[in-house]
């Protein structure tokens, strides 16, 4: 999605909530799709009186379902939640936190609980969503790379 | 003097790798030289090491590639000149003159000095970073006050001294517990960067509108605005690693480093962006290049964080020894495997913060005040 997208959108006033989201992870590079699933679970009444009286009880009964491994960032926040388990498809050897650069989620110095955290369901699949994200242009890079030539690779590694 | 976390690589200490080695008379230098590049493999990711040590008794000693030798020594006349054995050799590059000074002993490796990877912080880029970190800590007051926890994050546009957003933990207050300093921070500045790309959006419909009445064609000035902002983008484009930002000097008269409260914001509320900052405000990238202040040592998701959004620089005052991430369990400022690095410097104002606790409540509760956090394990 193009900064200019971005202004069609706010000029028909109506800026979706898919949009918004959008543009704020392009302008962000902190909004992971962990933190939009955490933040939508806070934000249902129900749930959120229920982390209100335990934080810990409530998060240890959750389960997170991922296409690719947790960044080091998220992988720290979901320990940090205190998450019950998570289940992810692609390893990620740039950022992953849950085994492929760090691991996060089983190391024994940290504070709070090591938890479960297992991968590679549906890899060939998650590798694919990816590969379909990036072979779009980020017009908010300093230096957006031009991928006019770039086509979607369906070998897997 | 700041005391720079360094990355893993600089502060190891020696590792050896075995090779052959073998003790020869000068004059047959060339002669054993020519019969190793023939004849042996080349040594696998061992280019720092000199193939030749002086002995003291003026005999050179050969650093040579394990392999079936004997044989081949034999084949080439060498076998009653040359005898190997085995010799630890420096398995890395030394990155550091400190490591090179230790590491040359078991033997002689290259080392240039690469001074990139220590930059020199003048005396005036101190007393703003020293400016700075006094007035993050300042901020510790108001967050107390509201019940929260005295962790304070300040991210500062080095290349001009302006605080971009400052932000206190928020994780109390909110039953949110991942509303740390930092996250809330590097949210702010993204909020600031587009609440000014809207105020240019705004501007410009205005303007659209206003050309439209007046009959002027709409493509005209859409060019016109949009080549104008082209040559912003030029202009004012965003360094793509924090060191460039860095070169502008300290000069900025309108919001000076020497009194930084004159530029501290109110919590968690952008800087008011005056509309010859719009422009400016939008060209920036994440927080590239931007130096961040810390109370504490942040923890290992906002470490992460700060990598995502490409910071320059980062100073805190107290490590978090069991929960860090900028130096006490890991360093993720400079993991080789990472796709941005940046620099960290630990215990910024710390002496400082100890003085003003030690004034407030006697001697006793000194330490103890400034490490609550930390005797607490808590995130930060």
């Amino acid at each position: 999605m193009s900064e200019q997208e971005d202004i069609i959108v706010t000029d028909n006033g109506e800026e979706t909530i898919h949009h918004k989201h959008m543009k704020v992870a392009l302008d962000l590079g902190t909004r992971h799709a962990e933190f939009e699933g955490i933040d939508m679970i806070l934000a249902q009444e129900e749930y959120y009186a229920k982390v209100l009286e335990s934080s810990r009880s409530f998060w240890k009964d959750v389960t997170l379902y991922v296409t690719i491994e947790p960044c080091v960032m998220c992988a720290s926040a979901l320990r940090q939640l205190g998450i019950g388990h998570v289940y992810f498809g692609a390893g990620n050897d740039r950022f992953g936190g849950n085994g492929s650069v760090f691991n996060i989620h089983t190391d024994a110095e940290l504070p709070h609980s090591p938890y479960p955290s297992e991968g590679g369901y549906y890899r060939g699949e998650a590798i694919i969503i990816l590969r379909k994200f990036y072979v779009g242009e980020n017009m908010h890079a300093p230096e957006p790379k031009k991928k006019k030539h770039r086509v979607l690779k369906e070998d897997l590694p | 003097m700041l005391d720079q976390v360094l990355p893993e690589a600089e502060v190891k200490s020696l590792e050896t790798v075995d090779v052959y080695i073998a003790t020869i008379e000068p004059k047959q230098t060339n002669q054993v030289i020519k019969f190793i590049r023939s004849k042996l493999p080349a040594t696998q990711s061992l280019d720092h090491i000199k193939q030749i040590r002086k002995t003291t008794t003026d005999a050179g000693e050969l650093a040579l590639s394990a392999q079936d030798l004997g044989q081949l020594l034999e084949q080439a006349g060498l076998a009653s000149i040359v005898t190997p054995r085995i010799h630890g050799v420096p398995k890395h590059p030394p990155l550091t003159r400190a490591q090179f000074e230790v590491w040359k002993a078991a033997w002689p490796t290259t080392f240039r000095e690469d001074t990139n990877r220590h930059p020199e912080i003048s005396n005036e880029d101190e007393a703003a970073i020293v400016g700075h970190i006094q007035s993050a800590w300042e901020h510790t007051a108001e967050a107390a006050s509201k019940g929260e926890l005295p962790i304070v994050a300040m991210i500062v546009d080095p290349s001009t001294q302006k605080v971009m957003a400052t932000s206190y933990d928020t994780r109390t207050s909110t039953g949110h517990i991942l509303q740390h300093a930092v996250m809330n921070c590097v949210e702010a500045v993204a909020k600031r960067e587009r609440d000014g790309c809207q105020s240019q959006i705004n501007q410009h419909r205005q303007r659209q509108s206003h050309t439209i009445d007046g009959k002027t064609t709409t493509t005209a000035l859409t060019t016109k605005n949009g080549s104008e902002a082209a040559s912003g983008r030029e202009s004012l484009l965003s360094p793509i690693c924090g060191e460039k930002r860095k070169k502008n000097p300290v000069n900025d008269t309108e919001s000076s480093a020497s009194s930084p409260e004159s530029t501290a914001t109110p919590l968690l509320r952008d800087e008011e962006a005056g509309d010859s900052d719009v422009k400016r405000v939008k060209k920036a990238y994440l927080c590239t290049g931007y130096d961040v202040y810390l109370t504490h040592e942040p923890c290992v998701m906002c470490s992460m964080a700060l990598v995502h959004s490409r910071v320059g620089r980062v100073f805190y005052t107290v490590p978090m020894v069991a929960s860090g991430g900028l130096g006490s369990q890991h360093k993720i400022h400079s993991h080789p495997n990472l796709n941005h690095h940046f620099f960290v410097y630990r215990q910024v104002g710390y002496q400082a913060q100890q003085d003003r606790v030690k004034g407030q409540c006697g001697d006793d509760g000194s330490v103890d005040e400034l490490l609550a956090l930390e005797s607490q394990k808590i995130d930060c």
